[in-house]
């Protein structure tokens, strides 16, 4: 049968996402961590509603009930070397 | 269902709480609760760098952690779960003619512990990852048994071996006051129900302190947030894991091929925050594209924080507390991960049989006390016992 | 190397393809024009296949043209995993593909989807324990296949970039039509204002919309990209307004900074008050193959067509749950594709009328009422849809499979709000049921777009799910903003009852 991905970044498909919570890795972080779903470079762009739909489906909660996690920088990934800033005065950084 | 009693509640559902729950188990030690405020796993045990290595620079540290690496290599059959142990090899690189020569020492001492690692020259290590900057490179020490596990597999791991061993589990439960009468615990209060105990394990990692607190014990440890970040996958470039003694930080490539690193930030104050700091992450990209200075166009991912109980010496404390009977210290830990599969079988040893293992002895909380505190000089986080320069 | 793809003309916009000059991909050259992103040129010579998925090897080919999907990293000038849909091209650019041997069109490595089992999280954990020897070669094995682009090779660490430090009155993130809105009345009241735009131009994505509508107070209809033109024109005028473009504010960090990075400049913002207009993601729904090649998300066939002139193909299949399938449906059309038909999970009764549809209707072009896709059929590139009709009174059979054969398919997919620095900043919010199959991640504002004090949301980054509705959101965040900053007069707060009022009707 072709495959149905929810995630594109990491090949993760609705299959995949079904069997990890019948697994017992039942939340939402846990699945995140077992799956790498929201962990490709697209950073759940993708992937994010499709995934809380299933994972809200599978669980038999309703979405609203779901608790919105606080996000963590960056919003975009960002060349590494623009964030190799100068150090301003004041900084205690030791060279 | 939390029955009302137990012989042993353990606080804290992460890889040492959960690795001793197991190794109680395996021991046929009786009733064990493990009480987890959020899901398993979800403090720094699966927030941390990943690194296993026990190629360290004191008699303490090496005989300890040289246990838990023997113990790392079987983990997986032991635990019927893959924790995909990659054994690439742990690099402790020296940036300057000075952290060399400390290397060199270091291998010394390692040699006299029968660890096999390896002083690199600056060809060597070249040779070993050609992408680092020439120029902050003069040597290392190579363990190449080291290397890194799944964090959250680990976690799983434990956790499923001690569920089939009939250890009850209860996250998303939280440890709000524990009962002491006579010096003596008697019972633990969860945001669920209370639970009559005479034995509790302090396996909170960030939170031991409150914890502790909860009997009155003040520990020798404060909180700290470190920092990692994460760039999107790229091919290998950095084959083993790598500490820098020159930038206080630690990385490797994960295997889906993101560059995951971390650094001490040493102007951040103790804080109990998961949030990240900008200090931190400019910090570490400065410091990584100078080691690599083709990271420079890779781009940061993700990026979190985890928090650590760490004392004056950086090593964890273990064992009983001389006040209260029955409250027993599983935390201080800044190395933790590697160190978690030995302390889960040292520490079940001492709570069967009342007898302390050696390799953990030394690891008691009376040394602060005493004025006694562990030096180690190849750690990659400043200790504050460290007369010079901080880190080594 | 054919150029048919490209658009000479259009009834709506016009295109001024830029010189011609010439980059080089895999090492042949291929022609391009100044100006155009490095995936139109790549587009309009033939290529479709853009990168390899990472585990699997699956082909993947241009999706969202905005820089969110990260399906066309490439190589550019020997710097790793570059979104090509957001590059412009410049004379002897070298770009290569990456994660594919011998070839993107055919890499041996796609085998790996055949032994997936080999590689799905579940199989992993589980077996490979015993015997070690067995686990260190998979291990081997997989390590050695990791990654996407290889690490750039620099061989000195780059100079620091400035960092400049800055606490403007207002900061507004997002240039779009709720952003510029906010901003234009925000300036009007003197204040200084500072707009933060990750691209390199003032507008959103309807700069590459050409619907007709009409703005309230503004009296007759217009294309969506004249509005926005018009408002980036405007705000040119007001000396304290300040515009960053090509600069993106990625991060909120705990010491209370925005941080955003831009041209050889690290901002660190430090704002009295902040506007979050940041737009939103197209998302779209999951059938089987739908990674294939040749399927598209409307904004992304929208920037292909209008920013690039480029069409997606000839021959196209629409699949919508709402009205703006049919806005797509007609701007394929009038570029010039053949729009085989539109496919809608709505019945014929819950669908309302709209210009668009009536045009759609009036072309004859076939609506599948109450239809989802089912699949999208071809291996290496879309060579057909199967739509699947839905449970409804008017289907007498639901689960009939229709086939049409086309070679794109442009999904109108829902929005997810694009509110990541309100989250990060710690707001409070709730998913919610937006419209039936959909939900977003909507923050907690008040009447006057407020979040907390000083901070707004306005527009899709706070859950509007139309244009009016954002620009009229705009308008009262940017009006707050004055009147928090105690700059407003006394047409502010009428101003603002109106607005508030407007939003509610
Ligand atoms: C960024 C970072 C990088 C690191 N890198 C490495 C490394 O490379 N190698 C290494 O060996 N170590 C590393 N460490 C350290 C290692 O992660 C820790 O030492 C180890 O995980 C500690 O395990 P733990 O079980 O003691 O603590 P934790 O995993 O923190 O577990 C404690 C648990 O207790 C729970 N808890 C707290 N209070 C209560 C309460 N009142 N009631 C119920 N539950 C409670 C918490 O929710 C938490 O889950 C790193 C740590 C961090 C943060
Ligand atoms: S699609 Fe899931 S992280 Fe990108
Ligand atoms: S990121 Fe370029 S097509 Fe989506």
């Amino acid at each position: 049968m072709s495959k149905k991905i929810v995630c594109f970044c990491h090949d993760i498909t609705e299959t995949d996402l079904i069997n990890t919570i019948e697994a017992g890795y039942d939340h939402i972080e846990m699945l995140k961590r077992f799956t790498g779903v929201f962990m490709g470079p697209c950073q759940g762009k993708m992937c994010m509603q499709n995934v809380l739909k299933i994972f809200a489906r599978e669980t038999g909660q309703p979405i609203e009930s779901l608790r919105v996690p606080t996000l963590r920088p960056p919003a975009e990934p960002i060349p590494l070397g623009s964030l190799a800033t100068e150090t301003l005065r004041g900084d205690d950084d030791k060279e | 269902m939390i029955k009302s009693n137990y012989d042993i509640v353990i606080i804290g559902g992460g890889v040492q709480g959960l690795a001793l729950a197991y190794n109680l188990a395996k021991n046929k030690f009786g009733s064990i609760a493990v009480i987890e405020k959020s899901y398993i796993g979800s403090g720094a045990s699966s927030r941390n760098g990943e690194m296993l290595r026990s190629a360290f620079a004191s008699n303490e540290w090496i005989q300890f952690f040289d246990k838990s690496m023997q113990l790392w290599e079987t983990l997986s059959a032991e635990l019927d779960f893959n924790v995909m142990f990659t054994h690439c090899g742990y690099l402790v690189l020296a940036s300057t003619s000075k952290e060399f020569e400390l290397c060199r020492e270091n291998v010394n001492t390692q040699h006299s512990f029968g660890l096999k690692t390896k002083l690199l020259n600056q060809r060597d290590v070249l040779k070993l990852i050609p992408a680092l900057n020439p120029e902050m490179v003069s040597g290392g020490t190579l363990q190449s048994n080291g290397g890194f596990a799944r964090h959250d597999a680990v976690v799983w791991a434990y956790a499923g071996a001690a569920k089939r061993l009939g250890v009850d589990i209860f996250p998303y439960t939280e440890v709000t006051g524990i009962q002491v009468e006579a010096g003596t615990v008697r019972s633990v209060k969860t945001s669920k129900s209370e639970i009559s105990t005479s034995l509790v394990v302090n396996a909170a990692g960030g939170h031991a302190g409150d914890v502790a607190g909860m009997v009155g014990v003040s520990l020798p440890s404060q909180t700290y947030r470190l920092e990692m970040i994460v760039t999107e996958p790229l091919k290998p470039f950095l084959h083993p894991m790598l500490a820098s003694l020159n930038t206080l930080s630690y990385m490797h490539q994960s295997t889906r091929g993101e560059f995951v690193g971390g650094a001490e930030t040493e102007t951040l104050p103790p804080a109990k925050s998961l949030k990240s700091t900008l200090v931190a992450t400019q910090d570490m990209a400065r410091k990584f594209t100078k080691l690599f200075p083709g990271l420079a166009s890779a781009r940061l991912m993700r990026q979190w924080g985890g928090i650590v109980d760490m004392t004056p010496d950086i090593a964890p404390v273990i064992g009983p507390v001389k006040k209260i009977e029955g409250f027993i210290l599983d935390c201080g830990w800044v190395y933790g991960f590697v160190g978690a599969p030995a302390a889960g079988e040292l520490l079940a040893q001492y709570i069967m049989t009342g007898k302390m293992p050696p390799e953990i002895q030394p690891f008691n909380v009376e040394r602060f006390e005493k004025g006694e505190p562990i030096i180690d000089r190849s750690l990659v986080v400043p200790s504050e016992t460290e007369t010079e320069g901080g880190a080594a | 190397m054919t150029d048919n793809l490209r658009i000479h003309h259009h009834p709506v916009v016009n295109f001024n393809h830029g010189k011609q000059i010439s980059i080089r991909f895999n090492g042949r050259p291929v022609p391009a024009y100044e100006g155009e992103t490095i995936a139109a040129a790549l587009y309009a010579s033939g290529i479709r296949i853009f990168s390899r998925s990472m585990k699997y090897h699956r082909p993947r080919g241009l999706y969202c043209l905005s820089g969110h999907c990260s399906q066309c990293l490439m190589r550019v000038n020997g710097e790793p995993n570059v979104r090509v849909c957001q590059t412009i091209v410049k004379e002897n650019m070298v770009i290569e593909s990456q994660n594919a041997w011998p070839s993107l069109q055919f890499d041996i490595a796609a085998i790996a989807g055949k032994l997936d089992f080999l590689i799905r999280p579940g199989f992993y954990y589980r077996y490979l324990i015993k015997p070690r020897w067995l686990y260190h070669i998979w291990e081997r094995f997989l390590r050695n296949a990791a990654g996407i682009g290889k690490i750039a090779d620099n061989s000195k660490p780059p100079s620091p970039v400035k960092r400049i430090q800055a606490s403007p009155q207002v900061l507004v993130i997002g240039g779009g039509i709720a952003g510029m809105s906010a901003a234009l009345n925000a300036v009007r009241s003197g204040a200084e204002v500072w707009l933060v735009e990750k691209e390199g131009k003032l507008g959103g994505r309807l700069q590459y919309d050409t619907r007709e509508f009409e703005l309230p107070e503004k009296g007759s209809k217009k294309y969506a990209f004249e509005y926005v033109v018009e408002m980036a024109n405007k705000l040119a005028n007001y000396t304290c307004f300040h515009l960053l473009t090509n600069t993106t504010a990625f991060g909120w960090y705990e010491e209370d900074v925005i941080a955003a990075t831009g041209p050889g400049k690290f901002w660190e913002f430090e704002p009295q008050c902040t506007i979050i207009a940041t737009g939103s993601y197209e998302t779209p729904p999951v059938f089987e193959n739908n990674d294939l090649p040749g399927i598209f998300l409307s904004t992304g066939i929208q920037r292909l067509m209008h920013r690039d002139g480029v069409l997606p193909g000839k021959q196209t299949v629409v699949i919508s749950s709402s009205n703006e399938g049919y806005v797509i449906a007609k701007q394929l059309y009038e570029a010039g594709i053949s729009v085989l038909g539109i496919a809608e999970s709505r019945s014929g009764q819950s669908s309302n009328a709209c210009p668009e549809k009536d045009f759609i209707l009036s072309k004859n072009i076939p609506v599948f009422h109450s239809h989802k896709i089912k699949s999208a059929i071809g291996k290496k590139q879309v060579k057909g849809v199967v739509l699947e009709s839905l449970p409804d009174p008017a289907n007498s059979n639901p689960g009939t499979e229709t086939k049409i054969a086309c070679d794109t398919i442009c999904i109108s997919g829902s929005r997810a709000p694009a509110n990541d620095l309100l989250f990060q900043h710690g707001c409070g919010g709730t998913y919610i049921i937006n419209c039936p199959d959909h939900f977003i991640r909507k923050p907690e504002v008040n009447n006057y777009m407020s979040v907390s004090d000083g901070l707004y949301a306005a527009g899709e980054a706070g859950g509007s799910n139309n244009i009016k509705q954002s620009f009229i959101e705009g308008k009262i965040a940017g009006l707050s903003a004055t009147k928090y900053l105690g700059i407003g007069d006394r047409l502010t707060d009428e101003k603002l009852n109106i607005a508030v009022e407007q939003l509610q009707r």
